[in-house]
């Protein structure tokens, strides 16, 4: 069964609490509970008596060899992951440090077999020390360092020797061929799609001519129609969740967009009856 | 070739305005000038300068947006222990609870 849900934000709740029948899973950021030690592990335990959630991280610097320089944290987050029973853990295949220096932002990687071992090396030790496989995400990229292998040539790589899985961001993806650096298509027919476990959804915006991952809009259709296509080919996609994390003012957006990808969903885990439907409708 | 020294090098060029300016006026001799790797030195060369140069406002912008949120965070958890000293009558040193450590980038 695939659950459908959002990223949780404080700002959504007047918007979503009439309509919380459109969640059935809340996207929260581990690195919301690891600070305040016993007070963010109470969070997180009572968060997640109140309903489904998924763990994502954006702290965890996998790409860099700051992966594995902060152990309190990997513990923190370990705790987080045992006082909730989240099976997985997702993070990014990027990098936000460098030797203890905040980016404030994911890197995107040089896709060489140097940097391809030391995030397969990172993979393991943070599997590890969590208990947990990894879900790492596809960042949408400004730039692009380039390298030997294209972004799913790389991503497949990981996988095959950590056992780690995929978080597919479709919406990242598609700004990528946006910005002129990939092609979607191709990149998907690459990826490995059965390690596919989870799926982002979010709004970009355009400023100057460059595409980002702005999570201040509608979800384009282009990325529903996608995720349509490739529903049928992740056996093993468990969430798809959308984020929204700007202009939260226009949250019937997110209920619109939630409404569209539960009618995706529901189509796909229930074909014979919803063509049976339409057909009779 | 090392990764670590190409990302110290690309975390100059996002975060350091100098730096940036540097590699601008002239990516390879830039890239010569710190790197020996003939791989490492086209990359960083032939780096997009417009993506390059736009992410790296991103990245001022959100840090900017980091700390103010990183102070308004320290500010609330004091008021907050000072509350919770009040009502238990404890004096502020009795208890310590750490500040958020909301440090890292937007989420994606």
């Amino acid at each position: 069964v695939i659950e459908v849900g959002c990223a949780y934000r404080t700002g959504l709740l007047p918007h979503l609490v009439d309509h919380l029948d459109l969640v059935d899973v809340f996207e929260h950021s581990v690195d919301d509970f690891v600070a305040g030690a016993e007070e963010g592990l109470a969070a997180a335990r009572r968060v997640a008596d109140l309903g489904p959630i998924t763990l994502h991280s954006i702290g965890l610097s996998v790409g860099s060899v700051d992966a594995t320089a902060r152990p309190d944290h990997l513990r923190e987050c370990r705790e987080v992951l045992r006082a909730t029973g989240v099976p997985e853990l997702s993070d990014h295949f990027a990098y936000s440090r460098v030797e203890g220096r905040r980016l404030h932002d994911f890197a995107p990687l040089w896709r060489v077999e140097e940097q391809l071992e030391l995030v397969v090396g990172n993979v393991h030790a943070i599997q590890d020390a969590l208990g947990v496989p990894l879900a790492l995400e596809n960042v949408a990229m400004v730039f692009d360092p380039g390298g030997e292998m294209s972004p799913a040539e790389f991503a497949n790589e990981v996988v095959r020797r950590t056992g780690c899985r995929l978080l597919l961001d479709i919406s990242n993806l598609l700004i990528d061929e946006s910005n002129g650096l990939c092609n979607a298509g191709q990149e998907l027919a690459m990826l490995d799609l059965d390690a596919v476990t989870g799926v982002h959804l979010a709004g970009g915006e355009e400023v100057d001519g460059i595409v980002w991952d702005a999570h201040h809009a509608p979800v384009p259709t282009s990325d529903i129609e996608w995720l349509t296509r490739l529903l049928p080919e992740m056996p093993n996609c468990r969430s798809v969740i959308i984020e929204r994390d700007g202009r939260l003012q226009q949250g019937h957006e997110l209920i619109d967009d939630l409404r569209r990808v539960r009618a995706v969903v529901a189509a796909h885990q229930q074909p014979t009856e919803v063509a049976a439907a339409s057909a009779a409708g | 070739m090392s990764v670590p020294d190409t990302q110290r090098l690309l975390a100059e060029l996002l975060l350091d305005p100098e730096a940036r300016a540097a590699w601008s006026a002239d990516p390879r001799g830039y890239a010569r000038a710190r790197l020996t790797d003939q791989a490492e030195i086209d990359m960083v060369a032939n780096l997009d300068p417009r993506g390059l140069t736009a992410m790296a406002a991103s990245l001022a912008e959100k840090e900017a947006r980091w700390r103010h949120f990183h102070d308004l965070g320290h500010k609330v958890m004091a008021r907050r222990r000072a509350d919770r000293n009040r009502q238990e009558g404890h004096t502020p040193e009795a208890r310590h609870t750490h500040p958020p450590t909301h440090t890292e980038p937007a989420r994606s």
